[in-house]
């Protein structure tokens, strides 16, 4: 009777999601593109699986998702948007591109959805049950991330592939600590599961694999501090982390033979090394070639795209380029952390897609607003972040809860990853920071709500076992 | 731009701590804890109608927002608490009729009183207060009401800080927490700047003193 009642509470929350976007949102035949799309569009022309499709220009997921999806008559860009040039068109039909709207809308439905089951089922107290999936349910349907489903670029499939590893991983943790133990099978399916998830979400974007050394250190010390070594075996902690540890070393090598990088580095070159005497000395005794032309146009009409056309250049980065600006990093640390800072301020200055206008008789302006309450532009977020994951820990190891212990821990992984793989965005790209942040502040934004639901259930376990 | 998501946050802990509240209340079945819960329960219902209220402006719902904000919230949360810490006073069972009776006078008063030109210069930058403060500013018998109700939340606390001040220390602590959050309430609405765009910050603070003194006070039953 009770779980029927429970069942029947989330269903609720269940039938929220879908009248919200169903209900609240354009017509899933619409989409905007972006210059980069094309890139996407093409994807059928490569072969999967082939070491080409891996290190060719496209994100493999993304290549992977259109090349599945794609009609016969294939897909045609018919509506292109350029923030940078304020070019924000309203949504139209794009032929073939109505498939991939609506397979990004299908699986960001399902991912939220996975992570409202989640943190619903993770949380004790009944009624706190209600807050916090309610909350993931009212951030993950706002306008501010539903919007992202029309755009053809990376970044939806990314966002949502990051929500359900965050879903499925909060599982496995409730697995792993529940008594009594979860069956061997619930485990292994969802370890499985977990990788499988990883595997599509760092081949979404380069920069996702970087969270991944913060987990393979994260299982270095469990394997040091096993809360239960029958539910955690060691050779299983040792496979997954090895599975990771080959993720993470794959994932980079063919990143850095797609070239996928080169682009973003020219930006980096022509708006931080280059203006700088210093910075530029750095890299001129590492052997880029810089002349006397190209100083001169610093400033001026020069862009990344140009500096493709300098073969002496291009060729220098293809085999120096990531080595050099890892070093320039190194031997830069406070500018490398003053910048980090700066930006980062920045990343947060944003929280809408910049692609296309809003239609407001679609979408009402309370749904905005409220959106805008739950992804705030305001930096200081990452501080009330610290504060929560510090609070839900503390109350956590006091009272020896293996769950919630792993829960708190599990939050500070992603939060420290989120850091690190914002850091990456920043240092990889002088362009179009706020949208390749984007992840990352999206889940500084996120834990934000979905902490105070943890910490407040730890309250209600406290005082029950005072009273008990 | 004002930091408007301190108000979903306070929101957020307002409700959930009402939640834990009054879980506990009807556990024990103490009606004493379930009416400082429901006053909990009210902040974070109040801080919902003051987010709606930020998005676009309603007369009905600012006169009702004046009331159960502005009139009766610390006067109802410090007549709760007092009741919390003094269950078997006679005097604060008496005034309950009476503090009922005044919030409907308050309730007629504020209902008919004409909002001002104030309106037409509502900027949603702002905070609401100022607004507010502004809009019913010709109307002196509703503010002195106000006044007068937010000083009795905050007498009722007082009083108990200073009858409990032989009680043991966790007691005294939790009162004196307890009429922190108050002070902090009625002063946040009080305030009438528009010049302190961290004034949400107010709204936050609040909800954890109260849970704490319940806490504190629990501890000590």
């Amino acid at each position: 009777m009770k779980l029927n009642a429970k069942l029947l509470g989330f269903l609720a929350l269940v039938a929220l999601a879908v009248w919200l976007r169903m209900g609240q949102y354009p017509d899933l035949n619409l989409s905007v593109s972006n210059y980069d799309s094309d890139r996407y569009a093409e994807a059928g022309e490569l072969g999967f699986p082939s070491l080409r499709f891996f290190t060719s220009i496209q994100q493999p997921t993304i290549a992977w998702v259109y090349q599945a999806v794609e009609p016969d008559s294939g897909y045609q860009i018919t509506n292109i948007s350029s923030p940078g040039d304020q070019l924000h068109p309203p949504l139209a039909w794009q032929p073939g591109f109505e498939r991939i709207t609506t397979l990004q809308a299908m699986v960001a439905t399902l991912a939220w959805v996975a992570l409202a089951w989640a943190v619903f089922r993770s949380i004790e107290t009944p009624p706190l049950q209600y807050l916090a999936g309610g909350l993931v349910v009212l951030f993950g349907f706002s306008p501010q991330v539903v919007e992202w489903d029309y755009v053809m670029l990376s970044e939806p499939l990314a966002i949502s592939l990051l929500v359900a590893l965050l879903a499925v991983s909060i599982e496995l943790i409730r697995s792993l600590g529940s008594e009594p133990a979860a069956g061997r099978g619930k485990r292994l399916a969802l370890g499985v599961l977990w990788l499988l998830v990883s595997v599509l979400w760092v081949f979404a974007r380069d920069t996702n694999n970087y969270m991944l050394p913060v987990f393979v250190v994260a299982l270095v010390a469990l394997r040091f501090w096993q809360p239960n070594r029958s539910q955690l075996p060691t050779p299983a902690l040792l496979g997954f982390g090895l599975a990771l540890v080959v993720l993470f070393v794959t994932a980079s090598s063919l990143a850095q033979q797609s070239g996928r990088w080169i682009n973003p580095f020219f930006n980096n070159l022509l708006d931080r090394v280059l203006p700088v005497a210093e910075h530029r000395a750095f890299f001129e005794e590492r052997g880029l070639p810089v002349s006397e032309e190209l100083l001169a146009e610093v400033g001026g009409n020069l862009t990344e795209l140009s500096l493709f056309n300098l073969s002496d250049l291009v060729r220098w980065t293809e085999q120096n380029g990531t080595q050099s600006y890892m070093a320039f990093l190194a031997s830069h640390p406070q500018w490398a952390l003053q910048e980090f800072v700066e930006d980062s301020q920045y990343a947060f200055t944003e929280n809408a897609q910049p692609f296309f206008r809003r239609a407001p008789e679609v979408t009402p302006g309370f749904l905005v607003y409220l959106g805008d309450l739950l992804h705030p532009t305001d930096s200081l977020i990452v501080w009330l972040v610290v504060i929560q994951l510090g609070a839900l820990l503390w109350l956590a190891v006091r009272q020896g809860d293996r769950t919630r212990i792993g829960l708190a821990l599990l939050f500070w992984l992603f939060f420290l990853g989120s850091v690190g793989t914002l850091f990456v965005s920043i240092h990889g790209d002088a362009a179009g920071i706020v949208r390749h942040a984007l992840s990352s502040v999206l889940l500084f934004r996120l834990l934000l709500w979905l902490l105070p639901g943890y910490i407040l259930d730890a309250l209600a376990e406290k005082s029950a076992n005072k009273n008990a | 731009m004002l930091p408007d998501y301190w108000l979903l946050l306070a929101l957020v802990f307002a409700g959930g701590f009402a939640a834990l509240i009054l879980q506990q209340a009807r556990s024990q079945s103490d009606s004493s804890q379930s009416r400082l819960g429901s006053g909990l329960l009210a902040l974070a219902f109040l801080l919902g109608v003051q987010i709606g209220l930020r998005f676009e402006l309603n007369e009905t719902l600012v006169k009702l927002f004046y009331w159960g904000r502005g009139m009766l919230l610390v006067a109802w949360l410090g007549h709760g608490y007092a009741r919390l810490a003094l269950p078997g006073n006679s005097l604060l069972r008496k005034l309950t009729p009476a503090l009922l009776a005044v919030s409907a006078v308050a309730l007629a008063l504020a209902m008919s009183t004409q909002l001002t030109q104030a309106q037409t210069w509502y900027a949603p930058a702002q905070p609401i207060y100022s607004q507010l403060g502004d809009l019913l500013a010709t109307n002196r018998p509703t503010r002195w009401l106000a006044l007068a109700l937010n000083l009795y939340g905050l007498s009722a606390v007082g009083a108990v800080v200073w009858l409990a001040r032989g009680q043991g220390t966790r007691n005294f602590w939790a009162d004196l927490l307890a009429l922190l959050a108050l002070g902090l309430l009625a002063f946040a609405w009080a305030t009438p700047s528009p010049e302190l765009p961290r004034l949400y910050t107010l709204e936050l603070v609040p909800p954890f003193l109260l849970f704490a003194a319940w806490r504190l006070r629990q501890q000590t039953r």
